[in-house]
């Protein structure tokens, strides 16, 4: 599948997984990887990038035996844009499989 | 890969990045190796399920820059999902995924400090649209304004433009005059009466092979006779059955394409 496509779902996928509660880079990346086929390391850079974009923010939180953990929440800008996103895709990918199913044609 | 090749590996993939930003994206990595340790599991698996350094570092900054050549051709072998660690020399230039909005860097940035607006747009505006192919894609959204015209030209071609109410309950009355005065009656009559003529023939070959084969004694000729016509009486049921096939599947066909005639769609 196209990168830069994959890149714009997996952008989705990461705000409707927080729209439900705060997670931590790697709970995210695990619970991903085992739904949709990407490397682990595929949501660091998505979750960055979000960040920037002030979808989302992040807190260090200290972990009881062990290191602090890197949480993640959704801001409300990230909630608006994840119902956009989740309204589109559900067009979009309706749309494509009435295609494809009609075996590529128009009518 | 162990977790310092791994981490010595993208260091040297984010070397153009400064280094405020360097460190922290490795803090993200060391902490997912942290964490996977702690879950029990090795540095290699967990490197391994990270995906390659090099590819990983340049989808940090594919939005701003193009990067050319920065992973090694043989880790393409190495991951286990080849499909997405495609090669950054592999991807289409950059504008072209700005246009769609699903390109990163350019999706969010086209409405610097202002929310997309997604809401606003009354419903009115949508039934002024033409009728077209793409109506799913809300025209409220500004980004999708752009993409429309260079990608969905295509779908506004004249035989999707729907009739009027008028114009299709108008079909709609020929296509039930015709369909009552003509092509039942003279479709459907040829139809059933070649059924039943089949049927006959059938029947009458059947009974003819039944009354040969019992008048058995008249000699060897007529058993042969009585077989031909069971043989015959046997092709006529399956050629009965093919035929009704047929004639439901004209039939389908026939008001399949009425619907068409009365919407307005796919007649050429």
């Amino acid at each position: 599948m196209n990168i830069q496509f994959k890149k714009g779902v997996l952008e989705m996928c990461v705000l409707l997984m927080l729209e439900s509660g705060d997670r931590y880079g790697y709970d995210i990346a695990n619970d991903l990887s085992q739904t949709i086929t990407i490397s682990d390391g595929t949501v660091y850079p998505i979750l960055r990038r979000l960040k920037q974009e002030e979808y989302v923010t992040s807190y260090l939180v200290e972990s009881p035996g062990g290191a602090p953990r890197k949480y993640y929440a959704i801001t409300p800008k990230g909630r608006e844009l994840a119902t956009m996103l989740k309204k589109e895709w559900l067009t979009f990918s309706e749309q494509v499989n009435t295609f494809v199913n009609r075996g590529g044609k128009l009518q | 890969m162990t977790k310092s090749e791994f981490m010595a590996r993208l260091g040297a993939a984010l070397s153009q990045m400064s280094e405020q930003e360097r460190n922290d994206i490795l803090n993200d990595y060391e902490e997912h190796f942290r964490i996977g340790a702690e879950q029990g599991k090795t540095e290699e698996s967990i490197s391994y399920a990270l995906g390659s350094p090099e590819e990983l570092a340049a989808s940090y900054t594919d939005g701003e820059t193009e990067q050319v050549g920065t992973s090694h051709p043989e880790q393409t072998q190495e991951y286990a999902q080849p499909d997405f660690h495609e090669t950054p020399n592999q991807q289409p230039p950059v504008q072209d995924y700005s246009q769609n909005g699903w390109q990163t860097g350019g999706y969010y940035t086209q409405e610097p400090g202002k929310d997309p607006e997604f809401t606003q747009q009354p419903q009115s505006s949508q039934s002024s649209q033409p009728p077209f192919y793409g109506q799913g894609y809300v025209p409220n959204q500004p980004y999708y304004q752009q993409a429309a015209q260079p990608t969905y030209v295509y779908a506004q071609r004249p035989s999707y433009q729907s009739r009027t109410a008028g114009e299709r309950a108008a079909y709609l009355i020929l296509m039930i005059c015709l369909t009552l005065f003509l092509v039942l009656p003279v479709g459907g009559g040829i139809a059933i009466g070649l059924w039943f003529a089949i049927l006959g023939i059938g029947i009458a070959a059947g009974a003819v092979s039944i009354a040969m084969l019992v008048a058995s004694s008249a000699g060897v000729g007529f058993v042969l006779l009585g077989i031909a016509f069971a043989c015959l009486c046997a092709a006529l049921v399956f050629g009965l059955i093919g035929y009704t096939g047929g004639v439901v599947k004209l039939f389908s066909s026939y008001f399949k394409m009425c619907s068409r005639l009365i919407n307005g769609r796919g007649v050429a």
